[in-house]
């Protein structure tokens, strides 16, 4: 998926990286590749997008971050939901879901 | 909780910046890492692995910078980089810095002063109390704004029918002599209604107001005295309340002392500043409060939401009324004039003002362009070093930023110098205004104008960088760092400097014809003949009182005695006296013909009337055209006798000798005596060079005597260096009189002229300081052309072209530039001078002449700005010009 539409879907960035810590911390590769995975390949993250994003949201405070070990003992920054985060979820996933509908309903609509 | 946490990180970015950007390395370099393992997992050879990773990152640097940009507080934080690197490419550069501050000073600096003295003059409100409430109310013909009187009778009328008004008071001249406390001194006054100092809401420092029973002609010896002339005269004595002074010849009663902060000489008529005021003291039974003998001063303080317009409207309406009800007494076209107190103060000086401050706003638009053109010059010897950070992951927006950054510190170091050019340049300005001018003393540096230096700075920084930052913008990355696009970048570079050159020979010449048509009517006044030889002549004032002086004879006599005394004083040719002195002040008074009586008086034409003494005419050399002067024996008893100007035989004895008419001036009353024309003179200009004469009409002093009298002394040298033998020879006859206002006739036409020649000089000062920095600008651009070109001119002279033909060819180019700017300068300045047509005197503000003249001088000193360049040009030397760049 090109930068630009990525760009165009800010608010949708905040919430698929959302999501995706939502089972567990991850570093910042495998939340790309955990959004490709659920999202069946639609949304490639390019890190020029994902690290703007991860460092404004862990300053919004929805993320927290450490420094941990990948599978094969490398060192990476790992990721996670805090309390605000999982709030954040929630409404995220709320007010997309009105979205979806709203949209839906006016696609059909005609 | 969210914002703290916010406003923790936007600290924390910026205290701990090194911290945060080694995690942020350490980060991105571990994706990397991450990024390669997973290729190699999937079977990519490890070096293979790595390069994929980093073209699937995009840019290490890039990634750092776009996450940076993400981060709370990164604008300060860009802010302060920037300009710190900017101070760093600056004093890299002094050169460059400095030619670019001293013309952002000179821009900033003249725009600062011209506005201090705009502020105080014309935009501070005027030091009382609700100050837009206060206005002058004069009596006039529905088309002479010039008039600023009322008379008692009808004013008392108007107080009474009106309702705009919270109060109304009167004022009348009152100076006299003060004998308490030192030396016999002429103390300023003015004669005041007991409202006045209620109208204008002025507190006492001590004691307290006039009372409406301390008005009146028989109880007015009261009299309340200035803060400073307390202290000069008294001593700042505490128990003054209550004490009786000598005023003139009658004691008089102080019953208050002003603030020291109470401006009097704002109020209309109180331009010398009164020391003294003593109440008016007028009852309608008392002659000189008839209708129509105008010589008061009216304010009024209009009730809160009424206009003046509003006000204006219903005294005109009642005025109507008025002149129907007595129309012997008015004149029918009397109306009525409200002008606000602020209007009236700044009156004629607003439209130099505006002027000038215009004028100073294009040389301020002038060093801007210079500044941008010199940016743009400077930026593409930077090309290479924007495309290096363009590459390095600076966005448009950031390269944009960086320059304007770097031009907001030019011009607010520009505006640093340019506020101690400011502080003097007003001091300056302060010098060199004319006196008519109010509340000059009134100009300091305030917070106002230092305001208007910053905001003008910002501006200029913003406007001087703007053109180049966008561009800095448009690098094209590959080509730049290459250097092949230089010769097509270049030429579009070009336009936009060739625009700002052009534009700024334009705003020269704009100014340069303003001031050239100053010029030309400064030259074509002094070229006016006034009808008199001001040169070598001495003025003085003098008046007599006391019970001494109530004969007629004896006033006379102390004339005489002062005129025979001053007659053996070496130096002194000739002395009249006159009752009016030509461009101070005036006495019009209706002109009656003894055979053609009006209907109505009061339609009658007036004429400035002088009383004069024998020999006037020859000391102030008027010519004396038919008939006779005045003798000695045109005295008390002897026929009245009367002289008249060439107008004004012209005017009101068209086909008939005026000689031997009978005419009256003032009121026509069959009662008094008529005088009779004994003889025509020539015209003077009483009002200024640049206001035709009126009527004129002469009495002889002996016959028609006035209160208080100019002397008029031809000299022989300079007749300052007369004053005080002038002044033994009056004390000699009567050490109690006053004597003052010595001053050369000249001074007193200069003063017509101060306005013009203020304005003509900033203007031309304006004017050079344009010239001058369009003549850089047009030098910078063609030198850069030069430079631009010098391959182009080698390979030409190489192939044979004549240096002279280089020359030409190099010079064209200013020219076109040159003239196109004078085309539009010509058209700009079609459209604006007309601003001017005020100040100007029997010049047109399109004046052909002028213009061709300005666009002379700014084609020869713009066109050798460009040869200076051009002739460096045909200088090259082929060989080393094929090896350049």
């Amino acid at each position: 998926m090109a930068d630009k539409q990525t760009e165009l879907l800010q608010g949708t960035l905040d919430m698929l990286i959302l999501k995706a810590l939502g089972l567990g911390p991850l570093h910042g590769l495998g939340i790309s590749r955990r959004i490709e995975q659920v999202t069946r390949g639609t949304f490639h993250v390019k890190p020029g997008s994902l690290f703007p994003a991860l460092h404004r949201m862990e300053e919004e405070g929805w993320l927290s971050s450490h420094w941990g070990e990948s599978e094969n003992n490398r060192k990476a920054k790992y990721y996670q939901l805090t309390k605000t985060g999982r709030r954040q979820l929630e409404t995220e996933t709320e007010r997309w879901g009105r979205i979806s509908l709203a949209i839906e309903r006016a696609l059909e609509a005609s | 909780m969210r914002h703290l946490r916010r406003i923790a990180a936007f600290f924390r970015n910026l205290t701990g910046r090194r911290a945060t950007d080694r995690d942020l390395d350490a980060e991105v370099l571990a994706h990397l890492d991450l990024l390669a393992e997973e290729k190699m997992r999937q079977g990519m050879p490890p070096i293979e692995a790595r390069r994929a990773a980093r073209i699937d990152l995009g840019g290490l640097e890039q990634v750092k910078e776009e996450v940076r940009g993400a981060r709370s507080g990164v604008l300060v934080e860009q802010l302060w980089q920037d300009a710190r690197y900017g101070v760093r490419q600056l004093r890299r550069n002094p050169g460059f810095a400095a030619v670019a501050v001293i013309t952002l000073a000179l821009g900033i600096g003249a725009n600062t002063a011209v506005f201090s003295v705009v502020n105080a003059v014309l935009l501070r409100q005027l030091p009382f109390s609700e100050p837009d409430q206060l206005v002058t109310i004069s009596e006039g013909d529905s088309d002479s704004a010039a008039n600023t009187t009322v008379d008692f009778t009808t004013t008392q009328d108007l107080a009474a029918r009106s309702r705009s008004f919270q109060s109304v008071a009167l004022s009348r001249e009152g100076s006299g002599a003060l004998l308490e406390g030192g030396e016999p001194e002429r103390i300023t006054g003015r004669r005041v209604g007991h409202e006045f100092f209620d109208t204008l809401r002025v507190n006492m420092a001590l004691g307290r107001n006039f009372r409406a029973e301390e008005d009146r002609s028989d109880n007015r010896r009261f009299v309340i005295l200035s803060h400073a002339l307390w202290v000069r005269r008294f001593g700042s004595d505490p128990n003054i309340v209550g004490r009786v002074v000598h005023l003139t010849d009658a004691p008089f009663v102080v019953v208050g002392v002003l603030p020291a902060d109470f401006h009097g000489q704002l109020v209309p008529g109180s331009e010398n500043l009164p020391e003294i005021y003593t109440a008016l003291g007028y009852s309608a039974s008392d002659s000189f409060a008839c209708r129509g003998c105008q010589h008061l001063r009216l304010i009024g303080r209009l009730k809160p939401g009424v206009t003046v317009a509003q006000a204006s409207a219903e005294l005109k309406s009642i005025m109507s009324g008025i002149v129907s009800e007595h129309p012997a007494s008015y004149a029918q076209s009397t109306t009525i004039h409200v002008e606000s107190l602020r209007d009236q103060v700044t009156g004629g000086v607003g439209v130099a003002l505006w002027v000038l401050l215009g004028a100073a706003g294009f040389v301020l638009l002038i060093a801007c362009s210079n500044v941008a053109n010199l940016i743009l010059a400077r930026a593409s010897g930077r090309h290479r070093e924007m495309a290096l950070r363009a590459a390095l992951g600076a966005g448009r927006r950031r390269l944009a930023a960086q320059l304007l950054t770097e031009t907001l510190l030019l011009a607010l170091a520009g505006g640093a110098a340019g506020g101690a050019l400011a502080h003097w340049g007003t001091q300056l300005l302060v010098a060199l205004a004319p006196a008519r001018i109010p509340r000059l003393n009134e100009i300091h540096l305030e917070v106002r104008v230092l305001l208007f230096a910053l905001g003008a700075s910002v501006l200029t920084g913003v406007l001087s960088g703007l053109l180049p930052a966008l561009r800095a913008g448009r690098v094209q990355l590959n080509d730049a760092l290459k250097d092949s696009a230089k010769s097509t970048d270049a030429r579009e570079r070009h336009g936009a400097r060739n625009v700002l050159v052009t534009a700024q020979i334009a705003l020269a010449f704009v100014l340069a014809v303003g001031a050239g048509l100053m010029a030309r009517t400064i030259v074509h006044l002094l070229g006016v003949n006034p009808g008199y030889d001001a040169h070598n002549v001495l003025t003085l004032a003098t008046f007599v009182y006391g019970k001494r002086y109530q004969q007629p004879e004896v006033e006379l006599n102390y004339y005489q005695q002062a005129f025979d005394r001053l007659q053996s004083i070496p130096g002194i040719e000739s002395v009249a006296m006159t009752s009016v002195l030509p461009m101070e002040g005036f006495d019009r008074r209706g002109f009656h013909i003894q055979d053609r009586p009006r209907a109505n008086e009061s339609d009658a034409p007036s004429a400035d009337t002088y009383s004069v003494s024998p020999g006037y005419f020859r000391v102030m050399k008027i010519p004396l055209l038919r008939g006779r002067d005045f003798m000695r024996t045109d005295a008390p008893g002897t026929e009245a006798v009367a002289i008249i100007s060439e107008s004004c035989a012209r005017a009101m004895f068209p086909n008939e000798d005026p000689i031997g008419k009978h005419i009256q001036l003032g009121g026509r009353d069959d009662k008094q005596p008529w005088f009779t024309i004994v003889g025509i003179v020539g015209d003077i200009r009483q009002y200024g060079l640049d206001r035709p004469p009126a009527m004129e009409a002469y009495i002889a002093q002996a016959q028609d005597l006035n209160f208080g009298y100019w002397l008029v002394a031809r000299t022989t040298s300079d007749p300052r260096l007369l004053e005080r033998s002038v002044r033994a020879a009056f004390l000699e006859v009567d050490k109690t009189l006053p004597v003052f206002l010595f001053k050369p006739l000249e001074d007193y036409v200069a003063s017509t002229l101060a306005e013009r020649q203020f304005t003509l000089a900033l203007l031309a000062l304006f004017g050079l300081l344009a010239l001058t920095l369009a003549a850089v600008g047009i030098y910078g651009v063609v030198s850069y052309l030069v430079n631009q070109r010098t391959r182009e001119v080698g390979i030409r002279i190489a192939l044979g072209a004549a240096r002279a033909d280089v020359l030409g060819m190099i010079l064209r180019e200013g020219l076109g530039l040159v003239g196109i700017g004078l085309a539009v300068g010509f058209i700009a300045s079609l459209g604006l001078t007309r601003l001017l047509l005020a100040l100007l005197f029997e010049v047109r503000p399109a004046d052909l002449p002028t213009a061709a003249g300005v666009a002379a001088l700014l084609a020869a000193v713009t066109l050798f700005a460009c040869y200076l360049p051009a002739r460096r040009a045909s200088r090259v030397d082929p060989m080393i010009a094929l090896r350049h760049e």
